[in-house]
């Protein structure tokens, strides 16, 4: 069992609040009909990525969702660039090009949200694979679904990373909706860890709403990616508070009558006990954090709102790398 | 056993084959590699040999039947052997019949009349009509279903339109598309060229005594008769080559400078003027001008030039010295920018070392555009062409 | 100039490409020591080793994903799918995340990645492994498409298709691969996006990729007799694809005919037809011509199968109807 540092439960900390303001901010401007497209909100499961991604250097790599700002945030996004990217303006981390599903910065390691489900299970595989092959330490970390778990590319790429031993570890956040269809309705098995089995890799369950239960149970799983012994199977157990999307009320598939009782396992609310006990923060450690948060997004806000939008040529540019 | 027969495929491209004659009666004995029938195809015709030795038992067609390759056409056997009246076909030649049917019928174009007034003429020779004046719709379509196609409209170009019956009163008539063509490209040339004419006399006495000496042996090695006239074209261009200042087209704001020299003689007709292009004529030797210049003009005048020969002037020539003309200012044949006009080779009084003699000079004129080429280097191309003429110093063969 | 099998030139490639960048490296079915179902990777595994030459699953979108997740992080990869069949079992992965991340990502993405496969009919080898679906990818913003015809340009352009920074479909042909033609040992590079004219004529234009492109030049040669001269010209790039060339020769010749192996309807000659009626209008003398295969799943029996593929006695058929009307 990894012991936590204080600088590491205090940056945990932190990242839950910066992810769940953030995705309050744009919640509340999408609501107003100010950003185009779709949103997936993240709130509930900050545990999970901030958990993981404490362990994670710049150099290594993430694929993520469609629920991803979490990941992106917890792996070192910064606000502006994501704030644009969701107003569709030049200066987002895609050039406005990618939106909310497709947020990616190489240089952080973040290879991508993604709009397919279980679309990234291979890719993270093939990082991994890449990785190994230049014989870095660096590693690969793949997030995805209940819903994942049942594409043929989670078997496929879970296969490839376990048979060639590559430096991957797969965190199925598995938050009981597949959309909505309820788990027990897509699946069989009621924990998907247990799917591991099948390629003789670990699958461990977590408690994905105790960024504690996360950051041990990530932390043997990094090792071992790191020290070449292979993929692990990570499976939190997690809720999101909202719909699948935003404007989803959750009504019509029975996630209204379960969330209540996830609600009241708010990380956020649940770790500041747990730091507050080891005195590791004061009683108005949350507020301060929160209000320069955001301050932060304010600003970042304004700087999306005042950025330009691309220009109509823009549209014709990176489909190639010449173009 | 008896051995059947097919029609040979003697060809590769060969599907069928015609029985012009039976060498053969059934009931005949035959040898092997003895010729056993007649066949015609592409209008080729063929012998051919019996396959076995036997009896030829059968002939399955009589002659000027047709027959696919492959069919049985005669059995061969043992005498008093049966065989089957009934000559099933190959199956192989069954399923390429209904085969070819289908090939055929999806691919061709379903032939109908143009309906109501269209007039079916492909792009390119709309294009063409366009370019060399012809009104298309008046011209016969040897395309699918009466399409009027490139080589209509080549025809065309060389006769007259046939003349409507409408609107024809005394001492009218329509403008042929030749005139028509020279008509707008003459006033075209005059309204947009600011020209100046320039005139210089040109003592031709070394040029004929050249022409005279060497004649003999050019029409022995080189099979071609040099004329003056060829002697002009073969010196303009290479006086070209040194003055390209002549050879450019002026575009309002920029200006062509062409890269070859391609030189137009002007040819008269019967009812107009055309002025085939010589192409490169600074690279040709004097025989290739010699006879290129004549074939072009022949054909100009049988109405068979290639509308290629047509384009790609830089500079034109006229030459009315066979009528009689001494000097003249020719329309410059826009969009080039200079014509060179020659007139009539004449005895006249000369001044050599400071006495007058008799000689033979003729005037050549340069018109060009002054818009782009000003008067010194109008009159240095024209010196360098007189000095050229009057000193042949290249012995052109 | 020394000849080689067609599909000696694609391990000559890949051997050259690998030797001269430890960032190359394969991964596909089959490829390591029984050196490819079609013996394209053979002898490589033992040259260059498991870590470089490496056996998949069969996982079509584990292969492509995998080839596209180490692109990201910098490498080389060389997919191999065994046939372009195949492809339609990894479509998202080549469709949806292949061709669209570095868009996606606002152009800041790593896919210098090629999925070599082979597609094409002549072997019984039935509907499913049979087909010419090179029109699919044609179609799809973000990846190049390359069909080579001989030896010289199967090497030629997968060096070039290795070393270039997008993503590469390239397309062999089963047929092709146990043909002989030049190809010289020293290096070389066929550029992508480059036709090549592989017959001058004066009457028509022939376009033809792949195998079409030497049954079109024995049809040539056959219509010489006959007087009637044919251009063949074989684009070799599908996208991004050589109009020009494409278009002179129609200037010139004032005629066009197409042909592919894949299927007429919505074929990839489409979009040649598409092209040339617009930008080389005022030039056609005659309507434009597709001659391809029939529009039916490929059948088994070697003689339905010869019947629906498009062949040399079609190609002249096409010609003859275009030329002489």
């Amino acid at each position: 069992m990894s012991v936590i540092t204080k600088k590491n439960a205090l940056w945990i900390f932190e990242t839950m609040l910066r992810i769940r303001r953030f995705e309050e901010s744009s919640i509340e401007l999408f609501t107003k009909g100010e950003l185009p497209g779709f949103l997936h909100a993240y709130i509930g499961e900050e545990a999970v990525a901030s958990g993981i991604c404490v362990h994670l250097t710049a150099r290594d790599q993430i694929t993520s969702t469609h629920r991803g700002h979490g990941h992106m945030i917890a792996k070192g996004l910064h606000y502006k660039g994501m704030f644009s990217e969701l107003y569709a303006k030049q200066t987002g981390y895609c050039k406005g090009k990618g939106g909310s599903m497709h947020i990616a910065d190489q240089e952080l390691g973040v290879l991508g949200a993604n709009g397919i489900v279980g679309g990234g299970i291979p890719i993270a595989a093939g990082a991994a694979l890449g990785l190994k092959l230049q014989k870095t330490k660096d590693i690969a970390v793949c997030f995805f679904g209940d819903g994942a778990s049942n594409e043929g590319a989670f078997h496929e790429g879970i296969n490839l990373a376990s048979t060639w031993k590559l430096p991957v570890v797969f965190v199925c956040e598995n938050n009981g909706f597949a959309e909505s269809t309820p788990q027990k309705n897509h699946q069989s098995v009621s924990d998907i860890a247990d799917r591991a089995k099948s390629y003789n890799i670990p699958g461990i369950v977590a408690d994905g709403m105790d960024p504690m239960s996360i950051y041990e149970i990530a932390g043997e799983a990094i090792k071992r990616a790191r020290s070449g012994k292979g993929p692990t199977l990570i499976e939190a157990k997690t809720m999101r508070f909202l719909g699948h999307y935003v404007g989803d009320p959750g009504t019509a598939y029975g996630h209204d009558k379960v969330v209540g009782k996830w609600k009241k396992m708010d990380p956020i609310v649940t770790f500041e006990e747990l730091l507050k006990q080891k005195k590791w923060i004061a009683d108005d450690h949350k507020e301060k954090l929160i209000n320069s948060i955001n301050q932060e997004i304010e600003e970042a806000i304004l700087f999306a709102k005042e950025s330009p939008e691309p220009d109509f040529e823009d549209a014709l540019e990176d489909v190639y790398s010449d173009s | 056993m008896a051995t059947q027969m097919p029609m040979p495929k003697l060809g590769l491209t060969m599907e069928e084959g015609t029985i012009i004659a039976w060498r053969k009666e059934e009931g005949d004995a035959v040898k092997k590699g003895e010729i056993l029938l007649d066949i015609q195809t592409d209008k080729v015709e063929y012998e051919v040999e019996s396959p076995d030795n036997g009896i030829l038992l059968k002939k399955m067609f009589d002659a000027d039947s047709v027959v696919p390759c492959g069919e049985n056409i005669a059995v061969i056997g043992a005498k008093g052997e049966k065989v089957d009246s009934a000559t099933p076909a190959p199956k192989a030649e069954k399923a390429k019949e209904p085969v070819k049917e289908e090939v055929s019928t999806s691919n061709e174009t379903k032939a109908a009349a143009p309906v109501g007034n269209r007039i079916f003429a492909s792009p390119a020779a709309k294009r063409l009509a366009k370019e060399l004046g012809v009104d298309y719709t008046t011209v016969q379509g040897t395309g699918p279903n009466g399409r009027i196609i490139l080589k209509d409209i080549e025809g065309a170009s060389k006769q007259p339109v046939p003349v409507t019956a409408q609107a024809v009163s005394y001492g009218t008539e329509p403008v042929s598309p030749m005139r028509k063509v020279v008509a707008q490209r003459m006033s075209e040339s005059w309204s947009n060229v600011a020209r100046i004419t320039l005139q210089s006399e040109v003592d031709l006495t070394n040029l004929l005594a050249v022409r005279n000496a060497s004649s003999q042996a050019w029409e022995t090695d080189l099979g071609v008769k040099i004329s003056i006239n060829d002697l002009i074209l073969f010196y303009t261009a290479r006086a070209i080559q040194k003055c390209p200042a002549v050879n450019v087209k002026f575009l309002g704001d920029s200006v062509e400078r062409a890269e070859q020299i391609n030189i137009g003689v002007a040819v008269a007709l019967e009812d107009g003027l055309m002025v085939p292009v010589l192409k490169n004529a600074n690279q040709k030797s004097i025989d290739a001008i010699s006879s290129e210049t004549n074939s072009l003009a022949t054909a100009a005048r049988n109405g068979t030039l290639d509308p290629g020969s047509l384009q790609g002037g830089t500079f034109t020539v006229t030459n009315l010295g066979a009528y009689g003309v001494d000097h003249f200012s020719a329309i410059i044949n826009f969009p080039e920018s200079a014509i060179l006009s020659v007139g009539a080779a004449r005895e006249r009084a000369v001044v050599k070392n400071g006495e007058v003699v008799a000689g033979t000079t003729a005037y050549f004129g340069i018109n060009c555009d002054h818009r782009i080429i000003d008067g010194a280097p109008a009159a240095e191309f024209l010196k360098t062409l007189k000095e050229m003429l009057e000193h042949p110093k290249v012995m052109p063969a | 100039m020394r000849e080689i099998l067609y599909r000696d030139a694609i391990v000559e490639a890949l051997d050259e490409e690998m030797k001269r960048d430890k960032l190359v490296f394969l991964l596909g079915e089959d490829i390591a020591e029984f050196g490819g179902s079609y013996k394209t990777t053979a002898g490589l595994f033992k040259k260059y080793g498991k870590d470089r030459v490496r056996n998949t699953p069969i996982s079509e979108q584990g292969i492509v994903g995998a080839t596209l997740g180490a692109a990201l992080v910098g490498m080389k990869p060389v997919a191999e799918l065994m046939y372009i069949d195949f492809t339609a079992v990894a479509m998202d992965q080549i469709v949806n995340q292949v061709a669209k991340v570095r868009y996606m990502f606002g152009g800041k993405a790593k896919t210098s990645l090629v999925i070599r496969t082979q597609g094409g009919a002549g072997r019984s080898s039935a509907a499913q492994h049979a087909q010419s679906l090179e029109s699919w990818f044609v179609h799809i913003p973000g990846l190049k498409v390359v069909m080579p015809s001989c030896s010289y340009d199967a090497k030629g352009l997968l060096k070039s298709a290795i070393r270039d920074p997008d993503p590469v479909l390239f397309i062999e042909h089963k047929l092709l691969y146990l043909e002989k033609s030049a190809a010289p040992k020293k290096e070389y590079l066929v550029p992508i996006g480059v036709a090549e004219i592989k017959r001058e004529g004066t009457d028509i234009t022939v376009v033809a990729t792949s195998s079409m492109v030497q049954k079109s030049l024995d049809a040539a040669e056959e219509l010489e007799e006959s007087g009637i001269s044919v251009e063949v010209i074989d684009p070799r790039t599908l996208f991004p694809l050589d109009k020009e060339t494409i278009l002179s020769s129609v200037r010139k010749t004032n005629r066009l005919l197409i042909t592919h192996e894949a299927v007429e309807r919505c074929g990839w000659g489409a979009e040649i037809a598409a092209i040339a009626s617009k930008e080389a209008f005022d030039y056609l003398d005659a309507p434009i011509e597709r001659v391809a295969a029939k529009e039916t799943p490929v059948p088994f029996s070697p003689k339905l199968e010869n019947f629906i593929i498009p062949n040399k006695k079609d190609v002249i058929e096409g010609i003859k109807r275009t030329v002489l009307g």
